[in-house]
């Protein structure tokens, strides 16, 4: 499971990006965000573009990724083993 | 044209599949294949097994609508594909498939530790045939 100190940087990612969701999604929709320590840091039209830069300048754990307009995702009958499972 | 053909047992499609992780690691896992399922989905075994390393966060609807987090993480994922070459006519194993974000299931289950979704799948051929499946690229 994720260390305390990579869920810790995904979490100060997300306020940031919640930050400026609105902005995002009106000028980058569907595009990729590269997050680290809390900063936009670039956005890219590639998912394997972003993680791998991602992953060259920061190391995995102290970098996210979020596609903006990303709506939650349904898992079919999944979702039932969720609701039963959490 | 390359395929992987298995028989259906008890209405469910499950196939063995290799997840890949950053560093090369390759394991196998058995996977439902879910066309109901937008997303392909793994279990706490998978990630502790590869040692993976979330890098993104989402949120899975449930039945009751109400969302619940969920790490993502990249990783290539494969399924053993056949094809008969044409010089030699022997079958020669290989793997097919595409690095994902695949997102983390809070919970594991015992008959599988995969859900191929619908953006793993729709890569693919499919054709379900008296009780078989062919994939197929």
């Amino acid at each position: 499971m994720p260390t305390d100190e990579v869920v810790a940087e995904l979490k100060k990612n997300q306020q940031a990006y919640e930050a400026v969701r609105d902005q995002m999604e009106k000028a980058e929709f569907g595009r990729i965000v590269l997050l680290h320590d809390g900063q936009v840091v670039s956005v890219y039209n590639d998912l394997g573009d972003a993680y791998d830069i991602g992953r060259e300048k920061y190391g995995l754990g102290h970098f996210s990724l979020h596609r903006v307009g990303e709506r939650p995702f349904d898992l079919g009958w999944h979702s039932v083993d969720l609701n039963l499972n959490t | 044209m390359p395929s992987f053909s298995q028989q259906i047992t008890d209405n469910r499609i499950i196939i063995v599949v290799q997840l890949t992780n950053d560093g090369g690691a390759t394991r196998s896992f058995h996977a439902l294949v879910d066309t109901g399922a937008q997303i392909t989905a793994i279990s706490p075994r998978v990630v502790n097994e590869l040692e993976l390393i979330p890098v993104a966060q989402t949120k899975i609807v449930t039945a009751s609508e109400e969302n619940v987090d969920s790490f993502q993480y990249r990783a290539r994922v494969d399924i053993p594909i056949a094809y008969n070459q044409s010089s030699s006519s022997e079958l020669v194993n290989f793997r097919m498939g595409n690095n994902l974000l695949v997102a983390g299931l809070p919970y594991q289950r015992n008959d599988y530790d995969v859900i191929l979704g619908m953006d793993f799948i729709s890569l693919f051929h499919i054709t379900m045939y008296r009780n078989r499946i062919i994939l197929s690229n």
